[in-house]
């Protein structure tokens, strides 16, 4: 499991983040305003971890949101959509709240519309509303809170300007701990609100908070069949290009409207495109011609796929996912539920939900401890106490003590290029013992995950040595020996794990 | 009335028995002009859009690179050729002006390889440093013959920004713009702007929906497009296509496929349009000069049939010709008034562009002291540059556009001044359409000076094709300029906390003083060397006007010299010449006359064009 790196030196000093934000309430407890935002923070560090969904209008955000929770909730459509910032968290009572931003809120009727929640501000002029929070009995949401936002790059910069307020407040920390960044090509005002993300959290350590997404994969090389090879190829290249290396843990191809729509595959919805696939190949080959044919010609030999059916399942699965699912059929039997689940196999969901539950949610504790005393710094800056004079100084060092996030923050440096003057095979072994790559002892090592625990602290014994090395080498710049301490820190903590079980 | 070629030749055939060979010479010029005035359509749009696509699916033939991932780097042009053709064009490292790219003649097939490259690098470079700059291709196409030229471009807002730059400095060269977005979604912000932007520079654009197969919802798409429009004020067409389509039905040579693509409406507009409206201007052109001619001829007729028909009037129709003489050799003299105005014009252009030219590359300077002041230079350097490039790019259009509009304005007034000046002076011999005044003021913007008063013989320079993209040369050389690195290397482990943050910092303020004077630096040469170019264009321009009016001037004289020496020939003819030459001037006139109505007719729409609106 993780190395709880953090608990053991913060455990040394009898502090945690919890600690200080208890002290600062006791400390507030006669400014409301102060002890009104000690109390969120504290509740945050409660929370599950907070994961902003965000990209260009039309990125399909909405769209891969239902696919992550695994419900149809947000609405999605062709024009632009979403216009509120919508928080979507775990709670056992379905429950729609208008948030104002004069601090109040009112609660609005939960209404679903074809399994689609229908959202509005109740009234409120949308300037007036900071944000919609809905509250599902999702199993999903236990274990993050999902956010989607308003689209970038929107005609309207009013709406655009919500989503760069909520990812990159003028002041003080974001409210999000991270960010699955969406984009369907890397277009330049992807690059700069990426790189805006960046500089507005603390520490530099955004860059391993934020996954990037290739989004409406399938519909990359013009929905042909092997349009999600192309979008992996296409992913890869993003993922090695300097500026998404240095703001984005990975970037990974998602159809999330095939992910969504093979979740909800029904069985007449198999029946029909069954039904297609088993068509003469010249019938079948003018039927998928074109989206509008598919949706609308009449073809004799269909019973089951009606036009309204077809049409039905092209907006479900997307013309790529029709397709793919035609070609599925044809070959040796597949039922319903194996055709639902190779479709959602292929949409590329799957390695960014495991994305999100490891890369981010191992670092869940780290990422929220950071935000909780980015957010405790501020409240202490704002209003400013003779007495907490001593609670900034020991939240500033229990962030510099916190190995956990000096992991975070020197992953997110290397992506950047720092400490350049090390050789590539060196950078990268960092990178993996800081643990961007998993934290396991075995995947901190590069090790199979069978390895016996012989081989594992042999490795990780020689590469403590070479960090050494490093760290003590008269010819080694600043940087690069700030990165070899904190391997070798890394390094300690997994040797005493691997001694100690 | 459809091929005024056909009507040029009987004209020069009456010149030619009137041995007036410096007619001849005109009409020769205006059958070269109107065979050889072509129409440069841009295709524009953000990236990945389905640009190239667009164009192979136009001349059936993959010439543009089309792929996922790998992008359009340069502009290509696709035009007419009886045999398939293709080049590409490099420009020698450093060069930043208006010279001549060098040329290399490569297999069509291979062109599409040559010129792409996988989306984050940002110019093709030869052995020698040289830059990719351009390519072209030449297709035996029946809709490339009436001398379209299709021109794909590098998506704007892509990662390799200096291609962005590219297109937007190709922008002014066109005489119509195809806008493509695909109708995954509906237009975002920066489209729009790009919209603005070409109608701004080139009168006729219009919206193409692209990829309608793939996307079942595009008729929503588009109703959403055609109200954001509405709501930004813009006004133009949108069509819907399916490139794919249209390459499935040609494979398959299937109709029905065809006509679901939409391109046989695109091809209509295309036609419709721009070809044909670029024709109707080429056929005024060639109208103007036919009248010309015919006016020139009618005169000597005129003058020689005064004379054989009463020889007492010789001396009365010599010293009015005498009197002609003298007005058009004033015509000629500086003091003219139509050279005053030109030479004034040029003056004060020359003036404001400078001023328009520095004021917007003060805004774009501005800002960008703006964003160095408040951050760190040196993180985000190369994403700073590209912004400042597209930035500069797009001022650059903006100016130059200006600049075409107000001299095409100037030329128009210098042309009044000059109708005005022989009309008064020699109201036998005007030289412009009698019918209206309404044919040469044309609305602005729509302005196009090859064409009737000008006698197509000017050609602005404002409309260069390659000096746009050589423009933005200057600026790439600011890509490669590193700024010190944002993170100290060489602070030494020895430097406590303190130290290094205070040397933090003196280096901050060093990057943000360092790149404040290479973008200060960099602008400067921008300013410098376009507004040179911009003067250079604009002399040039001034003298081909100056030329093209003195020879006007000069054909005047020569005529009135004809009329004069045929009407000393009539007088001294005896009587049964007379008789003869009396019949075969009435013949004569009688063809100028037919002649004249057929002219009349030639500017009017063809019949093809009203049958296609
Ligand atoms: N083919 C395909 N279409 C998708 C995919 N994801 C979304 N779409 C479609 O794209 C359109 C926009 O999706 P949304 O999820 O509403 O996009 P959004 O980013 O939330 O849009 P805004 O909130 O308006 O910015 C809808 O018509 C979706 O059906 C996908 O993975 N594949
Ligand atoms: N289904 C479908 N796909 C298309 C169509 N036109 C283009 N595409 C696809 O869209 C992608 C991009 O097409 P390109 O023509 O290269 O686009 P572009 O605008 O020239 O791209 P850049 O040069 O990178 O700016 C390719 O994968 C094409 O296959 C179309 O009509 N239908
Ligand atoms: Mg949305
Ligand atoms: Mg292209």
């Amino acid at each position: 499991m993780s190395v709880r790196v953090d608990e053991t030196t913060a455990g040394t000093r009898g502090t945690t983040a919890e600690d200080l934000l208890r002290e600062a309430a006791h400390l507030y407890a006669d400014d409301p305003a102060a002890s009104e935002a000690v109390e969120r923070l504290r509740r945050r560090l409660q929370e599950p971890l907070r994961v902003a969904l965000a990209g260009r209008i039309k990125a399909g955000k909405s769209t891969l949101l239902n696919a992550i929770v695994g419900e149809e909730l947000a609405p999605t459509d062709t024009g632009e959509c979403t216009r509120i910032v919508t928080w979507y968290r775990h709670g056992e009572v379905p429950d729609v709240t208008v948030r104002l931003r004069d601090g109040t809120a009112a609660r609005q009727p939960v209404r679903r519309v074809r399994g689609r929640l229908q959202l509005d501000t109740g009234g409120h002029d949308l300037r007036e509303v900071a944000r919609i929070e809905v509250t599902w009995p999702s199993p999903a949401l236990t274990r993050m809170t999902v956010i989607d936002t308003p689209g970038l790059a929107s005609l309207s910069t009013e709406v655009s300007e919500r989503t760069t307020e909520a990812l990159t407040p003028e002041l003080g920390a974001p409210e999000v701990d991270a960010v699955v960044y969406l984009m369907r090509h890397l277009h330049t005002s992807d690059a700069e609100l990426l790189e805006a993300f960046r500089e507005a959290t603390v520490g530099d350590a955004s860059a391993v908070g934020t996954l990037a997404v290739l989004s409406r994969a399938d519909e990359i090389g013009g929905g042909r069949i092997d349009a999600m090879v192309s979008a992996s190829d296409v992913a890869r290249r993003y993922a090695h290009d300097p500026r998404v290396r240095a703001m984005a843990l990975d970037v990974l191809p998602v159809a999330g409207l095939l992910a969504e729509g093979a979740h909800a595959l029904r069985q007449v919805d198999f029946d029909a495109l069954r039904e297609i696939a088993m068509l003469p190949p010249a019938r079948r080959e003018s039927l998928l011609a074109s989206a509008d044919r598919f949706g609308t010609q009449s073809v004799d030999e269909l019973e089951v796929a009606s036009p309204a059916l077809r049409a039905e399942l092209l907006a479900r699965l997307g013309f790529y996912g029709v397709r793919l699912a035609s070609a599925l059929l044809r070959g040796p039997g597949l039922d319903a539920t194996a055709l639902a689940k190779e479709l959602s196999r292929r949409s590329g969901l799957g390695p960014l939900t495991s994305a999100l539950t490891t890369q981010l949610g191992q670092r869940a504790g780290a990422l929220k401890t950071r935000s909780a005393l980015a957010g405790l710094e501020q409240v202490l800056a704002e209003h400013p106490r003779d007495e907490a004079a001593d609670l900034a100084e020991r939240a500033d060092a229990l962030r510099a003590g916190d190995h956990a996030i000096t992991e975070l923050e020197w992953a997110a440096r290397l992506r950047r290029g720092a400490a350049g003057a090390l050789e590539d095979v060196l950078r990268t072994e960092a990178e993996r013992l800081l643990g961007m790559h998993g934290s396991a002892p075995s995947e901190r090592l590069g090790l199979a995950p069978s390895a016996s625990r012989e081989k594992q602290l042999d490795a990780a014994m020689a590469a403590s040595e070479r960090w050494r090395w490093v760290a003590a080498d008269p010819l080694s710049d600043r940087e690069s020996v700030g990165l070899a301490l904190s391997a070798v820190r890394s390094l300690d903590a997994l040797l005493l794990q691997l001694g100690g079980s | 009335m459809d091929d005024p070629v056909e009507v040029i030749e009987r004209c020069a055939e009456l010149c030619r028995r009137r041995e007036r060979t410096d007619l001849v010479m005109r009409l020769e010029a205006a059958t070269g002009r109107w065979q050889s005035s072509d129409v440069r359509v841009l295709v524009v749009g953000e990236f990945k859009q389905g640009k190239s696509q667009l164009v192979n699916a136009l001349v059936g033939a993959p010439v543009c690179p089309v792929h996922d991932d790998i992008a359009t780097s340069v502009p290509l042009t696709v035009s007419y050729a009886e045999q398939p053709t293709a080049a590409v064009l490099w420009a020698a490292p450093g060069a930043i002006t208006e010279e001549e790219p060098r040329r290399e003649v490569v297999d069509v097939a291979m062109l599409a390889a040559r010129i792409s490259l996988p989306g984050q690098d940002r110019v093709i470079e030869d052995k020698d440093g040289s830059r990719l700059v351009a390519a072209e291709a030449g297709l035996p196409r029946q809709l490339l013959r009436d001398g379209l030229t299709l021109v794909d471009t590098p998506g704007l807002g892509g990662p390799g920004s200096a291609h962005s730059a590219a297109t937007r400095a190709v922008l002014p060269s066109a005489h119509a713009v195809l806008v493509v977005t695909d109708a995954s979604q509906e237009l975002t912000g920066p489209e729009v702007e790009v919209i603005r932007q070409a109608l701004a520079a080139c009168p006729h654009v219009a919206l193409v929906l692209t990829k309608t197969d793939l996307h079942g919802q595009w008729r929503r798409v588009q109703q959403l497009n055609a109200a954001r429009l509405r709501d930004a004020g813009l006004k133009l067409s949108q069509l819907a296509v399916s490139s794919q389509l249209r390459l499935l039905a040609a494979r398959s040579k299937d109709a029905d496929l065809n006509a679901e693509s939409g391109f046989p409406e695109l091809v209509g507009f295309l036609r419709r349009s721009v070809v044909t409206r670029r024709e109707e201007l080429a056929r005024r052109s060639v109208r103007h000069d036919l009248n010309a001619v015919l006016a020139a001829l009618s005169s000597s007729l005129d003058s020689e049939h005064r004379v054989l028909s009463s020889p007492e009037h010789l001396p009365a129709v010599v010293a009015e010709l005498a009197l002609a003489r003298t007005r058009a050799e004033e015509l000629k003299k500086r003091s003219a008034k139509w050279q005053q105005t030109l030479n004034d014009g040029v003056a004060d252009l020359n003036a404001d562009l400078d001023h328009d030219l520095r004021e917007r590359i003060r805004v774009v300077q501005a800002e960008a002291e703006r964003i160095i002041d408040e951050g760190d230079p040196g993180h985000a350097w190369s994403e700073f540059v590209a912004w400042l490039e597209e930035s500069t790019a797009s001022a650059l259009a903006d100016t130059f556009t200006w600049a075409e509009q107000n001299a095409e304005w100037l030329l128009t007034r210098v042309a009044e001044h000059f109708e005005e000046a022989s009309a008064e002076t020699l109201p036998q011999l005007r030289l412009a359409d009698t019918t209206s005044l309404g044919d040469r003021i044309r609305p602005m913007g729509d302005l196009d000076l090859n064409e009737t008063t000008l006698g197509g013989k000017v050609i602005i320079g404002m409309k260069g094709s390659y000096g746009g993209v050589l423009m933005f040369g200057i600026l790439t050389s600011l890509a490669g300029l590193a700024l010190i690195n944002p993170i100290s290397i060489g602070a030494g482990i020895l430097l406590g906390a303190r130290a290094f943050r205070e040397d933090k910092e003196n280096r901050l303020a060093r990057r943000q003083a360092e790149a404040r004077t290479l973008v200060r630096k960099q602008l400067d040469e921008v300013v410098f060397q376009s507004s040179k170019v911009l003067r250079d264009r604009l002399r040039h321009t001034q003298r081909q006007v100056r030329d093209h009016y003195a020879a006007t001037a000069e054909d005047l004289l020569r005529s009135i010299g004809e009329s004069v020496a045929s009407a000393q020939g009539a007088a001294k003819a005896d009587e049964k010449q007379r008789i003869t030459r009396l019949a075969a001037i009435a013949t004569d006139r009688t063809t100028v006359i037919r002649l004249r109505r057929e002219v009349d007719t030639l500017g009017a729409p063809t019949a093809a064009a009203q049958a296609a609106s």
